[in-house]
């Protein structure tokens, strides 16, 4: 593996545009008039309207958990924008956007990779989705890739079908949230039998202060099919906070395959918290492969709920935490059939006064004989000022399951550095490389050019490491 | 909170002033606690909801029966399978009614008696001091209505060199009663400390008895304590114990616990490492059966550098049984070099019962090694077949692997003269299946 030292140890992806020609900005605050006036400008149909009103009433009534709470004493509900509208309508061709908008895209490297590799791409930016674009094969499968305020319009018998049925709006005060304000987002479905050869991309990009960003994700894979779904996100940097708050539901009908990527590089002053659930059906396989890099606190916990017999649910994850940042990150498995297995695997780094913690949950249901679970959650702490917390549940109300959790907290060896720094290494590149290994089981599940730029951010937040 | 645990209520129980006092302030405190409910991550899985207070009170001063090592059934043989010991205490209903120690130890100053009868000079250091630590509203409710309990003094550089035994008993349907065990071992000091807890059965439908104890063991820098607690209770007795420790510099512990009984017993277990290279091995064997249900918090708590630690705790339950294990290792930022681990296993015997296991990490230091390991299924199918090859009926394989499953432990026990019928008392939790 190449090794590099370039000084890049602040967050690169920083920067701002104007928000001048914005078509609308309502203001700041939550209320049912704001809730209206979203439905209404995205001329939704009535349902909609209800759904998310009702959803409100319950964001409203929920209190903050306790562990909520104590993680983010300074939110502030009221100081956020809950819907931002940055252009009419959506593009296909990345020039048709603002000059500006289409800059940052080319910064982020997103039109490049999609020549590359990539089946399909979104592009969000603040509430809106501003491009989306399909490879014309892709269409010729019968698969549906598009936004999700589009499918609401163009799809509505198989929005209305799953629609909020993995995480329904009272399922916590985030989905409340988000349930309530949603914008944007994704919607996939793959027809039976299909198999996407080439991973679809949506991105994410906050790019207003104050803001909040309430995507919703929906993918449903057919039976038999497949398909690999990969989003990144960052942010610019401001000195106030801003909310990201998604809504991810995944369904796997019977004997399908979802993969489901995250690299997530919000910037230092953004609150990520998301709910992302997964139902796997007879046979089927959900994997959640979660990269978390950036965010001042994100508290997620991809989970698979395993509904028939030998389902199988997987979390890999990668997490770092620099100066200021939380990473409240996890994996919840439930195990509802019989011979469902399944996996966490979790790494986690902390840094210059970061935390991070792993919270976790598996839970096997009465009557699901048969089951397995393995759970690994490694940290290594980096210098005295850094922090890292382990809190697996385990649930077990089978007699048949074989569930274990292992966890290991380290610092990097000395005698791994002295190995390395042995060779001629500097002690930062020594660093470096041993934390790459330590993440390389997750790193090498992504496709190639995630893993490089994984790898990349990684060696970037080592800048200054000393074991 | 309620009304038969007033204020009044702590006064009218006989006892020194300074321990009169001492009740009353907690009864002033107890006003303001908060009844815990399962929604406090800290009850979460615990049957604390289903404890009603109302339907006990505190042991009335003439329930007490006679002294002697008799008022504690079962303790009599008990004491005998320890071996020969230094000193035996006898704590019926949270009250010392009998207390010995051999005169040899007693002219070297230890001493082991009731706490009702010692100053407030004697104990105004010690008695408390885990207790507060680590306080939750049983702790309050403990001091409150603490009538005495086992008092056991090692004074400095005085090794004792076979085991003090306490032996609980609690009896008296209805009643709450208030068990405490101080252990104070001075510098390089050297004790090991048995104690075991029982309680009848009682009709059905009854509360049985509810028991709030306490155990606090102060272990002097590079003193050296060895204890084992065994809870036998009968299945209608509630118990929710708090057992820690607090030790020195160079200081060490050896922690043991059994726990076999009680419809419905909780153990908190605590090491704090405030001495430089303390040292501190908590272990334990559970077994539930029918509609038992054993719960256990433990933390291993490292605020000094160079400490270690160690818990292993092995469970198997059968039937409606459920168990509980949440442990938490907090290695604050002073744990410099601080080594610390924790495993959980647990057996789920048979359909029904059911098992949670939460080993909890906090790291606040990076110079150090952690790791830990929970494992809940049921007897591996490999290793019954092996042995039905061999012509091992299934009852009797499974018996063996069981057995063979808490052997480590065992093997770890400071007393080794107790490993035995430890074991017979758990085959006997096995047999009881295979023959109802």
């Amino acid at each position: 593996m190449a090794v590099s030292d370039i000084d890049l140890g602040k967050y690169k992806l920083g920067w701002h545009d104007s928000t001048d020609n914005y078509i609308y900005t309502p203001k700041k605050g939550l209320n049912a008039d704001v809730v209206r006036d979203i439905s209404g400008h995205k001329d939704e149909p009535a349902w909609m309207t209800k759904f998310r009103l009702n959803a409100l009433k319950r964001f409203e009534a929920k209190p903050m958990l306790e562990w909520f709470a104590k993680n983010m004493p300074d939110i502030d509900f009221d100081d956020i924008y809950y819907y931002l509208k940055p252009t009419e309508g959506q593009v296909s061709e990345w020039d048709q956007l603002p000059d500006e908008m289409q800059a940052t895209y080319e910064k982020l490297g997103i039109p490049e990779a999609e020549r590359k590799f990539l089946a399909g791409v979104t592009a969000q930016y603040d509430s809106e989705t501003v491009y989306h674009r399909n490879r014309d094969d892709l269409e010729k499968t019968g698969v549906i890739f598009t936004d999700m305020d589009t499918a609401v319009r163009e799809y509505p018998e198989i929005v209305q079908q799953y629609f909020a049925t993995v995480i329904p709006p009272g399922d916590n005060k985030f989905a409340a949230l988000n349930s309530a304000a949603w914008s944007g987002g994704s919607f996939i479905y793959v027809p039976p039998g299909v198999h996407c050869e080439m991973p679809l991309q949506a991105y994410f990009r906050i790019n207003s202060n104050n803001a909040g960003q309430f995507e919703r994700t929906l993918i449903i894979a057919d039976e038999g099919s497949s398909v690999h779904y990969v989003e990144g996100c960052s942010a610019p940097v401001y000195s106030t906070d801003s909310l990201h708050s998604a809504v991810v539901e995944l369904i796997a009908k019977p004997g399908a395959r979802i993969r489901y990527t995250t690299i997530q590089n919000w910037s230092p002053n953004v609150y990520n918290l998301v709910t992302k659930r997964a139902r796997a059906e007879t046979e089927a396989t959900v994997e959640w492969i979660d990269g978390n890099l950036g965010s001042k606190l994100t508290m997620k916990y991809p989970a698979v709920v395993m509904t028939g017999p030998k389902a199988h649910g997987e979390v890999l994850s990668v997490a770092y935490a620099g100066p200021g940042q939380h990473q409240d990150a996890g994996a919840k498995m439930t195990h509802a059939a019989p011979e469902t297995t399944s996996i966490i695997d979790s790494k986690s780094i902390s840094k210059d006064g970061g935390r991070t913690t792993y919270r976790g949950l598996v839970k096997v249901e009465e009557g699901a004989y048969g089951c397995k679970s393995h759970v690994r959650c490694d940290a290594l702490i980096l210098d005295e000022e850094s922090r890292s917390d382990t809190y697996p549940y385990m649930e077990i109300d089978e007699k048949d399951a074989r569930i274990g959790h292992e966890a290991t907290v380290s610092k990097v060896g000395d005698d791994q550095l002295f190995y390395l720094m042995s060779r001629g290494l500097t002690e930062q590149q020594a660093t470096a490389m041993i934390v790459n290994g330590f993440i390389e089981p997750i790193t090498k599940t992504l496709p190639m050019e995630y893993a490089v730029e994984l790898s990349r951010l990684i060696e970037l937040n080592m800048e200054g490491a000393v074991g | 909170m309620t009304s038969t645990f007033t204020a009044d209520a702590a006064r009218a129980i006989p006892g020194p002033d300074w321990l009169v006092e001492r009740r009353l302030a907690a009864a002033e405190r107890l006003s303001d606690v908060q009844w815990p409910t399962t929604a406090e991550e800290i009850w979460r899985y615990s049957r604390v909801d289903a404890l009603h207070l109302d339907r006990y009170r505190p042991v009335a001063p003439e329930a007490l029966g006679p002294p002697g090592v008799e008022s504690a059934p079962g303790g009599g043989p008990f004491a005998a399978e320890v071996g020969e010991h230094a000193g035996l205490v006898v704590v019926r209903n949270g009250r010392v009614v009998h207390h010995e120690l051999d005169p040899a130890l007693a002219a070297k100053g230890v001493t082991v008696c009731g706490l009702a009868t010692c100053t407030e000079a004697e104990v105004r250091d010690a008695l408390g001091t885990c207790s507060d630590a680590s306080p939750d509203a049983f702790t309050v409710l403990h001091d409150a209505f603490l009538a005495g309990g086992a008092c056991i003094r090692v004074p400095d550089g005085v090794v004792v060199d076979r085991p003090v035994v306490v032996l609980h008993w609690a009896d008296g349907e209805g009643l709450a009663s208030f068990p405490h065990t101080l252990l104070v071992v001075g510098e390089n000091a050297e004790v090991t400390l048995v104690e075991r807890s029982a309680s009848p059965d009682f009709p059905a439908g009854s509360p049985g008895h509810l028991v709030d104890s306490v155990v606090e063991l102060l272990v002097g820098d590079n003193a050296h304590v060895r204890y084992v607690t065994v809870q036998e209770h009968g299945p209608r007795t509630w118990q929710v114990a708090l057992q820690r420790a607090h030790l020195g510099r160079d200081a060490s512990l050896r922690s043991s616990a059994v726990a076999l009984g009680g419809h419905y017993a909780r153990l908190r277990s605590e090491s704090l490492l405030a001495g430089s290279g303390a040292e501190s091995d908590l272990i334990a064997v559970y077994f539930g059966d029918h509609e038992q249900m054993l719960d256990f918090r433990t933390l291993q708590d490292h605020d000094a550098p160079h400490t270690h630690s160690d818990l292993l705790f092995k469970g198997a339950v059968e039937d409606e049984a459920r168990s509980v294990y949440s442990g938490l290792v907090h290695l604050r930022p002073a744990a410099v070099k601080a080594e610390a681990y924790q495993t959980n296993r647990n057996l789920v015997l048979t359909e029904g019962a059911g098992a949670e296991s939460i080993p909890n990490l906090e790291i606040e230091a990076n110079d150090v090694k952690c790791s830990h390991a929970s494992t809940v299924g049921p007897i591996d199918d490999d290793q019954l077949y092996y042995l039905e090859t061999r012509g091992i009926p299934p009852e009797e394989a499974e018996r063996l692997i069981v057995l063979g499953f808490f052997d480590d432990v065992f093997a770890r026990l400071p007393v080794p003269a107790l490993v035995e019928p430890l074991r017979r008392s758990v085959i006997e939790k096995i047999e009881h299946r295979s023959a109802g």
